[in-house]
């Protein structure tokens, strides 16, 4: 498979009063064209950190990608000088944020928000670009495009909002589209929904997506690899049905085993089972394997040194256990 | 980078335009060829009624436009006639002879009609006043000769007239309600224009009965602040000032091109002290507190040597000054055993109202003044008052001891009489009979000799017997002039430009 | 909703004259020994203090005064002895000139100063050195910066006038009463000149102390708004950062900036009272702490009144403008 892009050795750290935390500490793996890959880990983990630096848009100060390469077709990114990298944003790589309720801008019409994008990128005038931002309304499902193109991001519901979002996204059909925690807002039933569009919409523009989320659920149903992420690195990486059925790294098993299990019948009546621990001060990190505080079945050189990947099974993994 | 740039931009530009602006205009006021002065004073007239103001500085903006009957000379120390030829005074009969031949601005002949109606005017303005008192009624003999009628005999009469200008009954006539646009006079300058707030403006007037003259033009400006008007001199801007800060001078007199004028004003500074205060009552009391203050002490160390003794309540410059009174010593032993004989061998507790920054240092002089009577026993609170509040408890003879400036004026008549006759005013509420009776003696004296006399008669009473004050000092008026002006100022802060000219 | 406004704007003057008008009375020291001339006759002194209605008792007082003011009346001065209207609405040009002015340039100054702080936070010079200048500016008395300007730039350099409006010879056609104004639209332009170099000092000196609290609320506002999802939205967009600055961010933070310049105003009024008098100013606010110092009551009510109402008038104006930038409010 062709690969779209490509993140090598990346370090983006968070340089604070009391000391640099390390948010991206050495991260590697790919997105092909057309594929879905997730990004899974807990809060901290860094994976909000990763969509941020490959858009460019690392609140600086007090973060700064300090290592590493993103390469977008070949280019590295971050060899990029501003305008360059305005040209991407966008347009080449687009981003949904989490929020739908924070993320339009509350003064301007969302017809004017989404015309922006056509009218920056297309060339577009501004007429040309409303009727752009309606065709795009109607793409994702939203009802009477035409009057709702004049409206104000508060007089729609989150789900709209976040079909809003999507459109606005999608608008110069960009070829990679990033999704940070994109239902983790919504209702139960408007997530399926907003899920269904997305695939359907990934289909019609033939687009790379990296979907970031806790969810496994959604992993499960949306993405074809996935890449586990803990404490700003990666911890797995395997083709979905690979992972859930033989997930080798023991934090990927710990979070495998504390979903609730409502399908299987013997699982129902179990407690869950919950990670030991906590997450660890990124200011503060263990010695060795960054998990071994918490992993179950560490050895000796866990708290010694920290393991590299191996690659096993078409897994990769970060776990001593692995080394044969 | 560009967000730095845009925001200096914008700023610069700001600048940049203002700068320009003001750059149009590179040299300062227009110095015109002509001969014309600015003078800045804290107040401006009201309107463009001459009978609307009843105080000294706007009573003289007015004197340069319209002329009174007679004026007083300072030098001299008479009364002389400006539209009045010459006068005779008898009983209740006051005749003048009008000057003939003066013109007002607008050409006609100044007449006795003219001056029964600017008597009328005024007697129905606010500056009813000054007349009401004593006069009764004028009427016009003939066309050159006017009599008043007083309601008692009133020796006094001419001072009062002489704040009293003539207008033109004609002019009003003409020109109804718009008189007030129209201010005609017959004095040696004519209205130009006025900017409510911003400058009275007069020109020499293209023909005068008398001397003409020698400015061109006069521009009156209210500035109110004490800094901004001293500015405005060293600056250029402005070749008059009035009240310069005495810790200005010495720094105004090292500018060669300025000066400071100081002429011994008439007005004077003294503390009051009503009988209704129970100790007041009684005159050693009074007399004690006289002595119990070193005047001389305040004069060189808080006022800078700035004042002039003050004995008894004229001073060289009135009429019927006294010059063989002699002051009360800086006594503090005298004032104990004054104190002790009158029954307070332990003083008493007293309070006294002060101005506070009405008068030149008046803070400062009340506090040494408290600490003073302290000394002799008399603990002294001191209370500082707004002045809108102060004087009228005053008027309405709420305070029983405060300090205060008398009058501008060069006969003591008026200031006797609201301050120390019988039923007048409740300002002091001392009832001498003696003292009235001279006082009223005083007024129907029509031989200036003679009624010199008494008023000296009365100075040393009030001041030796009577004692209703204490007696301070008469300030020295402080003027900033530039020196290109010739001119001196006159001590009852009424200035005149009639024979100054610029060099 | 607007209706309603305007209804309760009633109550607001009754309360304020109310205020106004019993303060007045019960403050130490009264108009008719102050204005009075010395000397008169008590006769004389009752005459007058029935002609100015002050012999009867305080809530007749007032409840003349409301009859007479719903039909416009306001009196006359007791000082000046003119309708009090006439006194103070031709004082009002000379007031509103020097306020709009003063705000022009504290906005011109504080607006881009607060977004660059903002923008470039923590930065020596664009944060820490102008918010340090901003602090200086509203610990700054406007008494003392404004006699400090007369005597530097007035006395010492000789660059501008100490008072007034216009120079005595400078000839100016009066329209709307504004002097820049009329000087441009007659094309008057030395009077122009004469007019920006009496104004700009004390435009100067009120804007100078308006624009610290201006800049400083608008750095605020802003930091507030660049935190917000919605910018970053605008930066993942591949907006150039300036739009996202100027564009997305400014109209959010211009609620908060329009709201400063409503309270403001209020600093406008009441600072014209000190900066008419330091700059001889012939306004509203310089014969308002004259009017008081005499006790003329009729003024003091009126131009109090007439605050009140410009006070009322322009936060409703205020109101409309957040409707316009803000589509969540409404009226």
């Amino acid at each position: 498979m062709e690969k779209l892009l490509e993140i090598v050795g990346l370090k983006t750290h968070f340089f604070l009063d009391n000391g640099v935390v390390p948010a991206i500490d050495g991260l590697d793996f790919w997105i092909g064209r057309g594929e879905t890959v997730g990004v899974v880990g807990e809060s901290g983990s860094g994976k909000s950190v990763t969509a941020l630096s490959i858009m460019g848009v690392v609140p600086n100060p007090p973060g700064k990608t300090v290592e590493g390469e993103i390469l977008f077709e070949g280019s590295d990114l971050l060899a990029y000088d501003a305008e360059q990298m305005r040209r991407i944003r966008g347009k080449e790589i687009a981003m949904i944020l989490q929020d739908p309720m924070t993320s339009l801008n509350p003064v301007f019409t969302i017809g004017n928000q989404i015309a922006e994008v056509f009218m920056l990128h297309g060339g577009k005038s501004h007429p040309e670009a409303i009727e752009g931002a309606i065709e795009m309304l109607q793409v994702v499902g939203i009802p009477n495009p035409e009057k709702r193109v004049h409206e104000y991001p508060h007089q729609l519901s989150g789900g709209m909002r976040q079909r809003v979002m999507i459109a606005m996204a999608l608008s110069c059909t960009p070829k990679l589209l990033i999704a940070d925690e994109p239902t983790t807002a919504l209702d139960v039933t408007i997530q399926a929904q907003t899920l269904a569009l997305m695939a359907s919409l990934k289909d019609r523009y033939k687009m790379a997506i990296m979907l970031i989320t806790h969810n496994l659920g959604i992993v499960a149903e949306m993405c074809q690899r996935v890449v586990v992420m803990y404490a700003g690195k990666m911890m797995e990486e395997a083709e979905v049905e690979s992972l859930f059925a033989n997930p080798m790294h023991p934090y990927t098993r710990g979070l495998l085993r504390s979903l609730p299990g409502v399908d299987r019948k013997e699982r129902r009546h179990q407690r869950l089972v919950a990670i030991p621990g906590i997450v660890p001060n990124l200011l503060n990190l263990p010695k060795g394997c960054r998990f071994s505080t918490r992993c179950e079945e560490h050895i000796g050189i866990c708290k010694e040194e920290e393991p590299p990947l191996f690659a096993r099974d078409r897994h990769r993994v970060r776990c001593w256990l692995m080394k044969d | 980078m560009t967000k730095r740039t845009s925001v200096l931009g914008s700023v610069v530009g700001a600048l940049f335009a203002l700068a320009t602006v003001m750059s149009a205009v590179t040299c300062g006021p227009v110095q015109a060829k002509e001969a014309s002065i600015t003078v800045a004073q804290s107040i401006d007239v009201s309107s463009l009624n001459p009978y609307g103001d009843i105080n000294t500085a706007t009573f003289a903006m007015w004197k340069h436009i319209m002329e009174p009957l007679v004026l007083f000379d300072f030098n001299k120390r008479t009364y002389y006639g400006v539209l009045a030829e010459s006068w005779t005074m008898k009983d209740t009969e006051y005749v003048f002879k009008i000057r003939k031949g003066i013109r007002f601005h607008d050409g006609n002949e100044l007449t006795a009609h003219d001056v029964k109606f600017s008597l009328d005017q005024a007697l129905n303005s606010i500056q009813a006043v000054i007349l009401k008192s004593a006069i009764k009624s004028v009427d016009v003999v003939d066309d050159h000769t006017v009599r008043v009628n007083t309601k008692t005999p009133f020796a006094n009469l001419l001072s009062r007239l002489k704040h009293i200008v003539i207008v033109s009954q004609k002019a009003h006539e003409k020109w109804g309600a718009d008189i007030k646009d129209h201010p005609i006079g017959t004095g040696p300058f004519k209205f130009v224009t006025w900017k409510k707030g911003n400058y009275f403006v007069v020109a020499k007037a293209g023909s005068y009965w008398g001397e003409p003259a020698k400015l061109d033009k006069i521009i009156w400006r209210p500035i109110q602040e004490d800094a901004s008007r001293v500015t405005a001199l060293e600056s250029g801007e402005v070749d008059v000032i009035t009240a310069v800060p005495t810790h200005e001078v010495a720094r105004l007199e090292k500018k060669p091109n300025l000066r400071v004028e100081k002429t011994r004003a008439l007005r004077q500074l003294f503390i009051a002290l009503s009988p209704r205060f129970e100790p007041f009552k009684n005159p050693q009391v009074r007399k004690a507190m006289n002595h119990a203050i070193d005047v001389d002490y305040i004069i060189k160390n808080v006022l800078d040597g700035m004042a002039y003794r003050a004995v008894g309540p004229t001073g060289p410059q009135h009429i019927g000054y006294n010059a063989n009174i002699k002051p009360y010593s800086y006594d503090p032993k005298k004032a104990r055993e004054l104190l002790a004989q009158a029954g307070y061998p332990n003083g008493f507790d007293l309070k006294f109202n002060s101005s506070s920054g009405r008068y030149v240092k008046d803070r400062e002089v009340a506090q040494v003044i408290a600490d003073q009577l302290g000394r002799v026993g008399i603990r002294t609170q001191i209370v500082f008052g707004e002045h809108g509040t102060y004087w009228s408890d005053i008027t309405k003879g709420k305070v029983n001891m405060y300090l205060s400036g008398g009058f501008n004026e060069e006969d003591p008549e008026l200031f006797l009489s609201l301050y120390y006759e019988t039923g007048i005013t409740p300002r002091i509420g001392l009832s001498d009979p003696k003292f009235d009776e001279l006082l009223r003696k005083e007024r129907m004296t029509m031989n200036p000799a003679e009624s010199d006399k008494l008023l000296q008669e009365i100075s040393a009473y009030a001041y030796n017997e009577m004692v209703p004050t204490i007696s301070l000092w008469h300030p020295v008026d402080l003027y900033g002039v530039n020196n290109r002006l010739v001119w001196k100022p006159n001590p009852n802060e009424e200035m005149y430009f009639h024979r100054a000219y610029v060099k | 909703m607007l209706r309603r406004r305007l209804i309760g704007i009633l109550p607001v003057f009754l309360g304020v004259s109310l205020i106004v008008f019993v303060l007045l009375r019960l403050a130490p020291g009264d108009p008719l020994s102050l204005l009075v001339p010395d000397g008169s006759s008590q006769a004389e002194v009752e005459r007058i203090r029935h002609e100015w209605g002050l012999d009867r008792s305080v809530p007749v007082q007032y409840w003349e005064f409301l009859k007479k003011a719903t039909l416009g009346d306001f009196g006359e001065s007791y000082k000046y002895r003119e309708p009090v209207s006439k006194l103070v609405l031709e004082r009002l040009p000379a007031t509103v000139e020097l306020a709009l002015l003063s705000l022009l340039i504290s906005t011109m100054v504080a607006i881009p100063i607060g977004i660059v702080s903002a923008v470039r936070r923590n930065s020596a010079l664009w944060d820490h050195g102008t918010m340090s200048l901003a602090l200086l500016g509203t610990s700054m008395p406007p008494f003392w910066l404004g006699i400090m300007l007369i005597i530097v730039l007035g006395g010492q350099l000789n660059l501008l006038p100490v008072g007034g409006r216009l120079t005595y010879g400078i000839e100016l056609t009066h329209i709307t009463g504004l002097y820049l104004l009329d000087s441009i639209l007659t094309l008057n332009w030395e009077a122009f000149s004469d007019a920006c170099r009496h104004i700009i000092m004390p435009a100067f000196t009120m804007g100078v102390v308006m624009a610290a609290m201006a800049a400083r609320i608008t750095r605020s506002s802003m930091l507030d708004v660049l935190g917000q999802d919605y910018i970053t939205t605008a930066r993942i967009k591949g907006l150039p950062e300036r739009t996202v600055i100027l564009k997305h961010c400014l109209r959010n933070s211009l609620c908060t900036i329009v709201t400063i310049l409503g309270i403001q105003l209020g600093t406008l009024l009441a600072g014209s009272i000190i900066i008419e008098t330091v700059f001889s100013w012939p306004g509203v606010g310089s014969l308002l702490i004259q009017a008081i110092g005499y006790r003329d009551y009729r003024v003091v009510q009126f131009t109090v009144l007439l605050f009140a109402f410009i006070y009322i008038l322009v936060n409703l104006l205020l109101d409309f403008v957040y409707t316009w930038i803000d589509p969540r409010v409404r009226i």
